[in-house]
This record gives C-alpha cells, structure tokens and sequence, in this order.
C-alpha cells in the first residue's frame, strides 16, 4: 500500500473506514459468525492486531527515503527487489514496533474474547473471580496476562536486535 | 555518446498562498558528452543541474526533450494529449512512474549514478553492497563475491568488508560508492556533487583516485559541482548552468596542455574568468 499509488488510492480508504470501529465492538457479530471457540477468539485477535500493524508498516513504506529507491533503481532493481532489499529493511524498526503494539493489543482481545465466549482461559478465570470476589485469583491472572505480554516483547526485541544489526553496529 | 535534446523541466509547486505555481527547474538544455570524457556541469545551487542529472540517469521524465544514448532513444517525455494519457497510464498502472518491471528488469541502461549523499544502503555490510550492485547487474553467483573484493581493494577498503557504513568515515563511504558504482563496470557514470561533504584534503585525495581509476577504465563521467577549481581540475569540459530558469549559459573546453595539472596558471586564469560569469550570472 505504501508502495504504489494505484494500491493506496483504492483500498486504503476500505481501511481507513473499518479501522476506527473499535474491535470489541466485533465481538457479538463474531459470536455469530464463528460460534463460540478458538476460531472466534483467534479472529479477535488477529482484529485487535491487525489496524495497528497494518497503518504503522505502510507509513513507514510511504516515507522510505526516495534516494535509496533511486539508486536501487539505477542499479536496475525490479520492483520485488526493492520490496524485499529497499523497503522492508528500511521500514524494519517501524515494523517490529508496530508488532509489539499489535502484541498488547492482541492480549487485549484475548482477554475480552475470553471473557465473552470462553469454557476456560485467563479471561474466564478472571470473570469468574469476580463472581467469588476472590482478589488474589484476579490479581494472579494480571500478573500472568502481564508476564506474558513482556515475554513476547522480548522475543520481538531480540529478533529486532538480530534483525537490526546494522542498527547496533556503531560503535 | 549522450546526446540530450532540448531538455526541458517543469515542475508544479504550492506556494505559501495555496496556488499552484509551475516552477522550471531546467529550459531547454541541449549538451553532447563524448564517449571516455569527464564532463562537469557547474552552476550555483538550485539551478537545476541536478534535475538534469536525473533526467540522464533516467530517473526523472523530462517535460520535453529527449536523451539519446549512443542513437538510441532511452526516455519519452510525458504525454501531452488525452489519448496519450490514457494508454500511457494503462501502460505504468501498477508499477512506478519510470516504466519499472514487477519481477525482473530488463536493462536499458549502462549507467551508474553517485548521489550527494552516497545512498549507500545503511543495512547492507561494505560487501553486500557492492555485491547487491552486482546481482542487480546480473553477475553471477559465483563471480560476484571476487568481484566485489576486487573493486573495494581499488580504492583501499578490503579491510573493512564486513563493516557497516554508519561505522565508516564521510571518506570512506565516498570511496564505497565509488566502488559500488566502478564495480557493474558501467559505460557512463554520474556523479551528483560526490565530494561535497568531505574535506578538503580527503577531497584532494579522493579527486586523484577517481582520476587514476578514470585512466584505467576510461568510461564517461559526468560531474555535477558548484565548485569551480574542482570542475576545472578534473573535467575536459566545463558546462556553466545559471539559474532561473537553469540552462547552459557557456560551455568551456580545457585545452589538453593544461587538464588536470592542480596549479597551472593557464586554468588559474580561467577559473578567475569562471568566477567572473558566474557572478554575473547570479546577478542578472
């Protein structure tokens, strides 16, 4: 979408007009859909994850700087080469942020979808402490909603650090 | 040969009260370059040389006017009529303005450009840029790796192959892009003021590499400065640009007694003359 214009102009709008829905707004309309169960926890999010890594990647494609295109260019880059060699490494940093915002969001929709829809799971637990009023269980499912988010974020900073050496290497 | 033809630039600009403004960056420039020339294109800033340069690299479409290398006919100006438009917007719907392949390029051009600020790719070590030159140039596989090193030794870097270039110097980054753009072995190189960024005495030095490696492959070279000694000590001939619109006001030819001596009394003269057009071009 960053890319070429003829994309952009015809389907960011699509997007630009679904993105503000808000995703626990999809939720009875995927209960619907899907049913109650994995595919309809997995659909959710993949919602709360997808606007953010989507408009982040395709702001940072838009603004790969023009005087690397063009070199590649008269080296007699393809267009895929300058996909795959100009752009994605270029938009790099912007991508893996752009995944760790869509890695708390996801957890977002996890819990809500789990609350909605879920036999088990963190979010049920959750619900269901309520119920009893039992404060330690709740505060136990936080932690390990809390745990779990940093343990991704991590494995996204590492392959950002094995991604991004170019990045590191100045010393 | 390059041969442009009445090259003309137009763009179209906001200006700060909203209204678009056409803006001509070059008016009809015609030059020829022979083959194994260094050519300089001198003029202040702004005054559209290297808009000009892009056009030759076939980087830009030019309002009118046509480039032609060695006969043949490399850019078409944009279309004028609505016909035109239109089978012209069929043609380049999903690909980049400049006619780009989706998968594979065919070549169309033997050209290397060296842009003002290098445009090396940051994310590639020494090596893998000179060896992306290569794959692009469609070396092979097992040629390129040699070849790379072969170039980078040129100009003295074979110690820093698996540096990247934020850890290299202003210098040395110049005398990559030097190799990267030696190394596809091109007919015709451009360079977008290569040495404006370093210093004086890393210029002096890397003017003299660029000159030993010109005499060993002997392609075509066309500079585009601002500076006047450098313009007059490494070029044939001299193009002088004067802005606003940007067109070749004088063209000099250095006589072959005096090229590339740094302190001949003969080109200390004409840069004095040089000086004096140019002032007198800013003026009017």
């Amino acid at each position: 979408m960053g890319w070429n214009l003829f994309i952009r102009k015809h389907i960011l709008p699509l997007f630009q007009l679904l993105a503000p829905v808000p995703p626990p707004a999809w939720v009875p309309i995927t209960i619907i859909l899907f049913g109650v169960g994995l595919s309809m926890k997995l659909f959710l999010i993949f919602l709360g994850a997808f606007y953010p890594i989507l408009f982040n990647t395709y702001q940072a494609v838009k603004d790969t700087e023009p005087r690397y295109l063009s070199s590649a260019r008269s080296l007699g880059a393809s267009e895929l080469t300058l996909i795959l060699n100009v752009y994605f490494w270029h938009s790099l940093g912007a991508i893996i942020m752009s995944i760790k915002t869509g890695v708390a969001m996801g957890l977002v929709m996890l819990v809500i979808a789990e609350m909605h829809g879920g036999r088990s799971g963190i979010g049920y637990l959750l619900m269901e402490s309520k119920e009893f009023f039992q404060i330690p269980h709740m505060i136990v499912c936080m932690i390990i909603l809390g745990v779990i988010g940093w343990f991704l974020i991590e494995v996204l900073n590492y392959i950002e650090l094995k991604l991004a050496l170019w990045k590191v290497a100045r010393s | 040969m390059i041969e442009a033809r009445k090259i003309s630039k137009i763009y179209s600009v906001v200006n700060q009260h909203g209204i678009a403004e056409k803006i001509t960056a070059v008016q009809s420039v015609s030059l020829t370059v022979q083959d194994g020339r260094i050519v300089s294109l001198l003029g202040p800033s702004g005054c559209g040389k290297s808009t000009l340069l892009e056009i030759l690299a076939g980087l830009q479409i030019p309002t009118e006017g046509e480039v032609f290398i060695d006969g043949v006919r490399v850019l078409e100006p944009l279309p004028s009529s609505r016909r035109e438009i239109e089978l012209y917007r069929r043609k380049y719907r999903f690909l980049s303005p400049l006619a780009n392949r989706l998968i594979r390029n065919t070549l169309k051009y033997d050209i290397a450009v060296i842009f003002q600020d290098y445009a090396i790719f940051p994310w590639m070590t020494v090596l893998k840029n000179v060896v992306f030159a290569l794959k692009m140039r469609g070396v092979d596989r097992h040629e390129r790796k040699d070849k790379a090193i072969e170039y980078l030794k040129r100009v003295d870097l074979s110690s820093d192959l698996n540096k990247y270039p934020s850890q290299l110097s202003g210098g040395m980054r110049q005398r990559l892009a030097l190799a990267r753009a030696l190394a596809v072995e091109p007919k015709i190189i451009l360079m977008d003021e290569p040495f404006a960024a370093v210093d004086t005495l890393t210029r002096e030095r890397l003017q003299d590499d660029l000159l030993g490696l010109w005499k060993m492959t002997k392609v075509t070279i066309i500079l585009v400065t601002h500076d006047i000694s450098e313009a007059l000590y490494l070029s044939d001939e001299v193009f002088v640009f004067s802005s606003n619109p940007g067109t070749i006001q004088n063209h000099f030819l250095i006589d072959e007694l005096h090229r590339r001596r740094r302190n001949s009394p003969q080109l200390h003269d004409l840069e004095q003359k040089l000086i004096k057009i140019c002032k007198y071009n800013h003026r009017s």
